[in-house]
C-alpha cells in the first residue's frame, strides 16, 4: 500500500511517500519566509518524480491534522481533500503531536512533543511507551509553559522532549532534571513520513478513510468566538 | 473543445462551485452561504469563514460536478478565485483547486473576483459582447470601468473609502436592522419616504467618476444622535429609505455620466448591490431618457458565485493564461488587463 502524506502544521512543509514499512521518498522544507500555499505542491511533485511514482498509483492520502498554525493546517487538509476527491482515494488525518512523538518509542519513557502555538501558548500532549506502542495519556492541549511544568510535576519516568517549542519551555525541561532527554534539533521538525506510517495504520483500521468534511484539530477556538462567549457569559452570567 | 470548466470561489462568506460550458452556459451553480454563521458577530469573521469553507468545499464541488453530469475526464480546466478577498478564505479555494488540477493533470486558471462579477453578465446575457461599461457594486467594491474587450479594462473610478454595500451594512447596524445590511435596509425602506431626510450626495474633487460613501454613513449617524438628544422617536423606515436613495442616486447618475463621457450606450451592473430593487428602478427611469441600455444578472449571479469565475477562466484559458502549482491567494489583487 502506497501512502502519500503531507505535514504543513508548522513552518515546515513536508511530503513523504511510504510503501509498507519502507520510506520511499521524503522532503522537508523549513523556509518560514515562503508560504505553504506556494511550496506544498511543488514539493509533492518533486517527491513523486524522485520516486518515479505517478499520483494515480497512490492508495491513500494522509494529512497532519493539527494542532498547529490554522492556515497551515487548512492548506495541508485542503490539499489532501482535493487529491482524495479527484483521485477517488481514501483520506486519513493524523494528529500532528502523535506524528511528532512517533519516532521516540521507548517502553517506560514519556514523550512530550511541544509545538509553538504563538501568543505565549504551546500545543502538547503526553505519551508513554508501552509494549504495544505509544499510549497517549492526555488530551491535545494548548497550555502556557508554566502549565506544562504543572503537567509534568510528580512524574518519575524519563521524559523525551521534541518539537519547535522546546526553547519556550526551559523551566519545565529544567525541572525534569536528569530525566529530561532532548531530541536533536534536526529531528524535532515534523516529518511527513511519521504521518504516513500512522496514516497507513489508520487506513488498515478504516479502509474507507474519513469523510471529506473532516476538520483540522484546531484545539483552540477563533478569537471572535472566545470574545463572543465572554460577552455572553458576562451579560448572562448573573441570571444563571 | 467544449470548454468545460469547474469554477471554485471562496473569497468571502459563500462557498461555491460551478461547471460552465464555453464561458457562457451554466451546467451547475452551487452556492453555500455562511450568513447564519456570521450573524451573531454582525459581520464576516475571517477565521470562521476559512474554517467553514474547508468543511464545506468538497461536498460543494461534488454537488457541482454531479448536478452538471460531468466527469473529471470531461473537464478542460479548473478556475479559482485568487483575490481580492479574505486571504484565509481565498486560500481554501486556491488550495483545493490546485490539488484537483494536479491530481487530474488539468490546466489551472487564477481569476480576479472583480472580473468574475463583470463576467456574470456574459452568463446572464449570452449575446453580450464587449465593449460596454461595468459598474461593480458590492460589500467589497464600488468600481466603474470600461470593458474594452475580453481581458481588457480601463478603470474610470472607484470608491475612496467605504464600498456601497459596506455602507449599507454599517447603517443597518446602527439602525438595529442586523446583518446582512443590504437586504434588510431594502425591505424596511419600502415602508419609508426616500425624501424625508436630505442625506448628502458626495462628489470626489477632480475625479468625476469616483465614489465616497463614508460621508453619507456619518450623516446618518449624526442624524440619529441628534434625534436621540432631542428625545425624538426615530422613523427607521424613513432613515433607511432616505439613505438608500442617496446611495442609489449617486451610483446611477455617476454611471450614466461615465457612459455618456465614454460614448458607450450599454452598461452592465453587477455585484451584490446590483440585486437592490431601488437601484434597478432608478436605473430604469434615468437610462431610458439617456438612451442607454442597462443590464443586470439575475440575483443568483449577483451574489458571489463560482459560475462567473469559470466564465472568466474559459476566456483566460483560451488566451493561454494558466497558473502554475505555486499559485497563491492575494488579499488585495488589483484588476489587471491580460487580453
Ligand atoms: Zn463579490
Amino acid at each position: 500500500m502506497l501512502i502519500l502524506a503531507v505535514d504543513t502544521a508548522t513552518t515546515v512543509a513536508s511530503v513523504a511517500l511510504v510503501e509498507g514499512e519502507r520510506l520511499v521518498a521524503e522532503e522537508v522544507l523549513n523556509i518560514p519566509q515562503r508560504t505553504h500555499s506556494e511550496r506544498l505542491l511543488p514539493v509533492m511533485a518533486r517527491v513523486l518524480a524522485g520516486a518515479g511514482v505517478e499520483i494515480e498509483e497512490v492508495d491513500g492520502i494522509a494529512v497532519s491534522a493539527g494542532p498547529g498554525s490554522f492556515t497551515g493546517l487548512r492548506i495541508g487538509l485542503g490539499t489532501g481533500k482535493g487529491l482524495a476527491q479527484a483521485l477517488d482515494k481514501p483520506l486519513v488525518t493524523v494528529p500532528t503531536l502523535d506524528a511528532l512523538a512517533y519516532n521516540y518509542f521507548f517502553p517506560g519513557a514519556l514523550v512530550c512533543p511541544l509545538l509553538d502555538a504563538k501568543q505565549g501558548y504551546i500545543y502538547t500532549a503526553l505519551y508513554r511507551g508501552e509494549e504495544a506502542g505509544l499510549e497517549r495519556l492526555t488530551d491535545y492541549l494548548a497550555l502556557t509553559p508554566a502549565e506544562l511544568t504543572g503537567l509534568l510535576a510528580g512524574r518519575e519516568e524519563p521524559v523525551i522532549f521534541s518539537g519547535d517549542a522546546i526553547g519556550l519551555c526551559g523551566e519545565a525541561v529544567a525541572k525534569t532534571g536528569a530525566r529530561a532527554f532532548l531530541v536533536p534539533a534536526a529531528s524535532r521538525l515534523p516529518r511527513a513520513s511519521s504521518v504516513a506510517f500512522l496514516g497507513r495504520r489508520a487506513l488498515e483500521e478504516n479502509p474507507g478513510g474519513v469523510p471529506l468534511t473532516v476538520e483540522p484539530l484546531y484545539v483552540r477556538k477563533s478569537a471572535a468566538e472566545i470574545n463572543l462567549e465572554k460577552k455572553e457569559s458576562d451579560s448572562g452570567g448573573g441570571n444563571g | 473543445m467544449a470548454g468545460l470548466l469547474l469554477g471554485i470561489e471562496t473569497s468571502c462568506d459563500e462557498t461555491a462551485a460551478a461547471v460552465v460550458a464555453g464561458g457562457r452556459r451554466i451546467l451547475s451553480n452551487i452556492i453555500s452561504s455562511q450568513v447564519e454563521l456570521h450573524q451573531p458577530f454582525g459581520g464576516v469573521v475571517p477565521e470562521l469563514a476559512s474554517r467553514k469553507h474547508l468543511e464545506n468545499i468538497s461536498p460543494i464541488v461534488q454537488e457541482a460536478m454531479k448536478a452538471a453530469g460531468v466527469t473529471w475526464e470531461e473537464l478542460d480546466g479548473i478556475a479559482v478565485t485568487r483575490g481580492p478577498g479574505l486571504v484565509g478564505a481565498l486560500l481554501v479555494g486556491v488550495t483545493v483547486a490546485k490539488a484537483i488540477a494536479f491530481a487530474r493533470r488539468l490546466p489551472l486558471v487564477g481569476v480576479n473576483h472583480l472580473e468574475g462579477h463583470i463576467y456574470s453578465n456574459f452568463l446572464a446575457h449570452p449575446w453580450l459582447e464587449p465593449p460596454f461599461l461595468a459598474l461593480v457594486v458590492s460589500g467589497g467594491h464600488t468600481d466603474l470601468l470600461q470593458v474594452l474587450d475580453y481581458g481588457r479594462y480601463r478603470l474610470l473610478g472607484q470608491t475612496r473609502d467605504d464600498a456601497a454595500g459596506e455602507a449599507f451594512d454599517k447603517v443597518a447596524r446602527v439602525l438595529g436592522l442586523g446583518y446582512p445590511g443590504g437586504p434588510r435596509i431594502e425591505a424596511v425602506a419600502r415602508e419609508g419616504n426616500p425624501e424625508a431626510i436630505a442625506f448628502p450626495r458626495a462628489v470626489v474633487k477632480d475625479a468625476p467618476f469616483a465614489f465616497s460613501f463614508s460621508g453619507v454613513k456619518t450623516a446618518v449617524l449624526n442624524y440619529l444622535n441628534r434625534c436621540r438628544q432631542r428625545g425624538e422617536t426615530i422613523a427607521v423606515a424613513d432613515v433607511a429609505a432616505s439613505f438608500q436613495a442617496a446611495v442609489v442616486e449617486v451610483l446611477v447618475e455617476r454611471t450614466l455620466a461615465a457612459a455618456a463621457a465614454c460614448g458607450v450606450d450599454r452598461v452592465a451592473v453587477c455585484g451584490g448591490v446590483a440585486a437592490n430593487s431601488a437601484l434597478r428602478s432608478l436605473f430604469q427611469a434615468r437610462s431610458a431618457e439617456a438612451g442607454i441600455e442597462v443590464l443586470y444578472p439575475p440575483p443568483v449571479l449577483c451574489t458571489d458565485n463560482a459560475a462567473m469565475i469559470a466564465s472568466v477562466g474559459y476566456y483566460r484559458l483560451q488566451a493561454g493564461h494558466t497558473a502554475s502549482l505555486d499559485l497563491n491567494a492575494v488579499a488585495s489583487l488589483p484588476l489587471a488587463s491580460w487580453g
